[in-house]
């Protein structure tokens, strides 16, 4: 017995080498991939009441188990500090060799990683629209550098960057659309990321490169991650994909999001409103996840009870799907697909939703809904012109920000709104264009630019919301511009290259 | 005991014994911002040579990387925008932490006792096209590369904006990091960050440049940093001998930290700490290294380069403060100092001169004639130069009090010389944000929550005159020590 206990330590010193030693000596892993004492993978997320909560959430290794957290609200002094006030912090303790991982690999993803500690603080009763300035602690004395954030306005004008699915080339070609996001809009109240933020949901290497990817962008402008279908983690009857995955253990830990009580358990900081001020509400769902019928019923309570002026979603699959060859071809997940689709058209209409922000499909395209929305796509010309205005029920956008492109077409997009719906209209798509959006609302108008990774824009609408509740929509200048395909720019290489 | 809870509990202890391990000397490890792996870290981008066409990279490994390579491509819309980049060998620079010698002498930094050696890789890119967008990465060891990059070449014409600290110094990576990020969330797209001098507080630890570098993160490497050195950047050597000899040199971390423009016109221990950018036809930008003790040979340098400078704004930056009050003026180089550029800045009437040291903030003019009235917010007034010392980190100095604001201000600060104090400011990080189109030059002064605290406007004349507008923020409550929050030495800070 000893004998094989023995043999269990040497074999488990093997797989652990690369943790062991120092990052110096283990060529595979980045530095930056490893938790110690200090903290890092910090990250600030709006509470349910983005106006007067905000809670931070941030890693160490196995070591520390009281850690705190110290705010106060950020002056011009120098020493804006003196006076700040500590918070003690829970941690959740994420133990690679009890984690769940994906059933089509055949062992966990994160061999050789020790447990680490995910700590987080909850700061309530802030002043609403106030800076203020946070550090954390992992070991005493181990301390972040003070950051600033800011709570939501009660109202007045709010900008917000969304990002489609990061997955593939995290740190290495997302990053550069993150950053160039800070550029555009570096007084966003929050960034949402919709989903696919990794591609293996369970991996702790490719949350590195995430976390890593936006430095500490996270730790200034609250987050609010949407999870996708590679959050989840498929199950040997199925995977996701007939929404019988389930979430990574990693998500809970590495985020501190809102929980809906009266939602599954299972919905538990995926599924959540926040009303970030008197004009804008959010809504985010988890659109992987088995319990669909569910999230609708509460989004239709909880979104029809609303005043706010917009009601947004974010959600990672969006209610149709260009250019997804299984939804044509395999009738059995078209028609899954189509009845959790038609099911979420009812609730949103019912909901008032005004704007869908998702992923999933590789690719750019923005496509309006509602009784008047005209042809649309593949028919250009017939499309509304320059300066016309009209009537939309829903505007949803899908977008990527990582290195691998779909290839929708608007013949794909054709062939399945027919599936669908003829109340839609494709205003503008795009492939092998990673983007990320900058949302402006300012009172009863939602501006949206779609900006390429170089920071031009490539498509740009508003909405104008009139007393009577109805909607118009304007398509601007960057949205008739030549259509960016795989035929218009440059080589594409699929990301098998990517680390 | 499970067999898993007793393997949990093996490799949590292998993990501690690991974390402890390194490096070799320190009870307790290197933060991980502060360890050279064989990943690239402190990444940085600078300007060398021509800003149009020209921009330069330096990043650190350990020494297990001897040679390596860095890749750039035009930055496009697509998706692999990397496909096609082009690959070249870096230049690589050994740089012993422990032991730094020099031609005058050696120093051992305790600071930096028990880590060794680290290599700085460098490659500077030619011939780019102007005013484009480059991504760019660089490799450590094989494989291990940096995220891609994106730096804009400078447009040879149009508007330029950028960022201008003093002293970052003290309490660097807690305190100074929101300044710069403050700073980079204000101007996104400034064409540079300016550091006017003592970046950090001890210019040989290597702890103090992690800090440094952490604090600016991938800022540093998107936006071309133009570093000045400051005494903070200066360490004692002592020569070898019966009677060692004490010289004051620049530390011989600046060189492979950063990679800046080499003058051969001027003496070694000059080189890649003074310098000149034409940045394009608007903007022309002149560093002195005011921490050496040849001002003479620096004025000669400064004199000619100005000489023979077209450029509509020429702005001369050097870390000691050209003025000062007279209270604080204890140091005799200072006063040398000012002999020996002052002449050589007012006959070619440069536009600016932007400085730090004194850890404070303080902004005077040289006017065309002697005012004697305060100024009033809207009026235009003819100046020669303008005076700006600054500070953006921890650390701050009282030296301002209520009635000598008053009376300075008031007064036309006479004890000033011929200059006018302006604007006056204590306790109070900030930074500065520089704006130039064409004949116009926009100032303002914002401190670390982004607020706009002091602003001004610079506008040419057809006659090459300069009329100074005071902006609105000129004329807000001073901040000074007495009527701002409580203030503490940075000792606490890490």
């Amino acid at each position: 017995m000893i004998n094989r206990l023995l043999a269990c330590f040497a074999l488990i010193g093997l797989v652990c080498s690369p943790a062991l030693a120092h990052p110096n000596h283990a060529p595979a892993a980045p530095p930056w991939q490893f938790p110690s004492s200090w903290p890092d993978r910090i990250i600030v997320s709006p509470g349910k009441d983005p106006q007067t909560i905000l809670t931070l959430t941030w890693r160490t290794d196995a070591t520390v188990s009281s850690a705190i957290a110290e705010y106060t609200i950020a002056s011009a002094d120098s020493r804006f500090d003196i006076g700040a006030l500590p918070k003690a912090a829970r941690y959740e303790r994420v133990d690679f060799s009890q984690t769940n991982y994906a059933a089509d690999r055949g062992g966990p993803p994160n061999e050789g990683l020790g447990p680490v500690h995910y700590h987080s603080v909850t700061l309530d009763g802030l002043e609403p629209d106030t800076l203020y300035a946070y550090r954390v602690r992992g070991a005493q004395g181990h301390w972040s550098e003070w950051f600033q954030t800011r709570t939501a306005p009660t109202e007045g004008a709010v900008s917000f960057l969304y990002y489609g699915d990061a997955q593939y080339g995290i740190l290495s070609h997302a990053s550069r659309i993150f950053r160039q996001g800070l550029l555009s809009a570096p007084n966003a109240r929050f960034v949402l990321h919709a989903g696919d933020l990794v591609n293996k949901g369970d991996r702790d290497l490719e949350w590195g490169e995430w976390f890593q990817a936006s430095g500490f962008i996270h730790a200034m402008i609250p987050v609010i991650p949407v999870a996708g279908n590679h959050e989840y983690l498929e199950t040997p009857d199925g995977g996701t994909k007939d929404g019988k995955g389930v979430l990574t253990d990693l998500w809970r830990p590495m985020f501190t999001l809102p929980v809906t009580k009266s939602l599954p358990k299972s919905l538990r900081e995926t599924v959540f409103d926040m009303r970030i001020s008197k004009d804008l509400h959010v809504f985010v769902l988890d659109s992987s996840s088995p319990y669909w019928n569910e999230q609708l019923d509460w989004l239709v309570a909880t979104a029809s009870s609303s005043d706010a002026t917009w009601k947004v979603i974010g959600m990672h699959h969006s209610p149709y799907r260009p250019g997804l060859q299984g939804y044509v071809n395999n009738p059995d997940r078209g028609d899954f697909h189509r009845a959790r689709q038609d099911a979420f058209i009812a609730a949103a209409e019912r909901a008032e939703i005004n704007l869908i922000l998702a992923g999933h499909n590789h690719s750019y395209t923005r496509a309006s809904l509602g009784d008047d929305v005209g042809p649309g796509l593949p028919d250009a010309q017939a499309r509304v012109v320059l300066g016309q205005k009209r009537e939309v029920d829903l505007v949803v956008i899908v977008s990527i920000s990582g290195a691998m492109s779909g290839n929708m077409t608007p013949e794909h997009f054709a062939k399945n709104k027919q599936k669908f719906s003829d109340d839609i209209s494709l205003e503008r798509w795009a492939t092998n264009t990673p983007t990320y959006q900058v949302v402006r609302i300012d009172g009863n108008v939602l501006n949206v630019a779609s900006h390429l990774g170089t920071g031009e824009v490539y498509d740009a609408f508003s909405l104008t919301r009139s007393q009577d509740g109805t909607v118009t929509l304007q398509n601007l200048a960057p949205a008739f511009g030549t259509v960016r395909n795989f035929d218009t720019t440059g080589p594409y290489k699929d990301k098998a290259d990517l680390r | 005991m499970s067999l898993r809870v007793i393997l949990a509990g093996f490799s949590t202890l292998l993990m501690t014994v690991a974390a402890q391990a390194h490096p070799i000397g320190h009870s307790e490890p290197l933060p991980p911002w502060q360890a050279a792996t064989s990943w690239p870290d402190r990444v940085i981008a600078t300007l060398s040579g021509d800003p149009a066409t020209e921009f330069s990279a330096t990043w650190r490994t350990d020494i297990s990387v001897g040679r390596t390579i860095i890749q750039i491509a035009e930055a496009t819309a697509d998706t692999r925008f990397d496909l096609g980049a082009e690959t070249y060998r870096a230049k690589t620079e050994s740089v012993d932490l422990e032991t730094f010698r020099v031609s005058d002498g050696a120093m051992e930094s305790l600071e930096n006792v028990g880590l060794g050696k680290a290599h700085y890789h460098s490659y500077t890119f030619t011939g780019l096209k102007p005013d484009t967008l480059y991504a760019w990465r660089v490799q450590g060891g094989r494989g291990h590369w940096s995220e891609w990059y994106q730096t804009r070449t400078a447009s040879t014409s149009g508007p330029i904006s950028f960022v201008y600290f003093g002293d970052a110094q003290n309490g660097v990576r807690p305190t100074w990091s929101r300044v710069i990020r403050a700073a980079f969330q204000t101007e996104p797209y400034a064409a540079f960050f300016l550091h006017a001098g003592d970046l950090v507080q001890k210019g040989d630890s290597d702890y103090n440049w992690a800090e440094w570098f952490e604090a600016g993160g991938f800022i540093h490497a998107m936006i071309p940093v133009v570093p000045v050195p400051g005494n903070h950047e200066n360490i004692t050597v002592f020569s070898e001998g019966p009677s060692p000899k004490r010289t004051r040199v620049r530390t011989p971390l600046w060189r492979p930290q950063f990679t800046l423009p080499v003058d051969k016109s001027l003496p070694d221990h000059l080189q890649e700490s003074n310098y000149d950018l034409r940045y394009s036809d608007d903007l022309h930008l002149f560093v002195i290294d005011s921490a050496q003790d040849t001002f003479d040979a620096q004025a000669t340098w400064l004199d000619e380069k100005l000489s023979n400078s077209t450029a509509k704004w020429r702005i001369v930056t050097m870390h000691h403060p050209y003025f000062l009050p007279e209270s604080f003026d204890r140091n005799r180089d200072d006063a040398a100092r000012r002999a020996a550029l002052s002449s050589v800045i007012d006959k070619h009437e440069v536009d600016l001169v932007l400085t730090g040291h004194v850890h404070t903030y303080g902004r005077a003019s040289l006017p065309e004639t002697q005012q004697t009235a305060r100024r009033a917010l809207g009026d235009a007034n003819a100046v020669r130069t303008v005076f700006v010392i600054s500070s953006s980190g921890a650390k701050n100095t009282d030296i301002w009090s209520a009635d000598r604001v008053e009376q300075s201000v008031g007064d036309g600060a006479t004890d000033l010389g011929d200059l006018s104090l302006d604007r006056v400011a204590g306790n109070t990080p900030m930074f500065q944000v520089l704006r130039i189109n064409g004949d116009v030059l926009s100032y303002e002064a914002r401190t670390a929550i982004g607020d706009i605290y002091d602003a001004f406007q610079l506008r040419k004349t057809v006659t090459g005159q300069k009329q100074l507008t005071q902006g609105a923020p000129a004329f807000g409550e001073t901040r000074l020590f007495s009527n701002t929050g409580p203030y503490r030495e940075w000792w606490d800070l890490r």
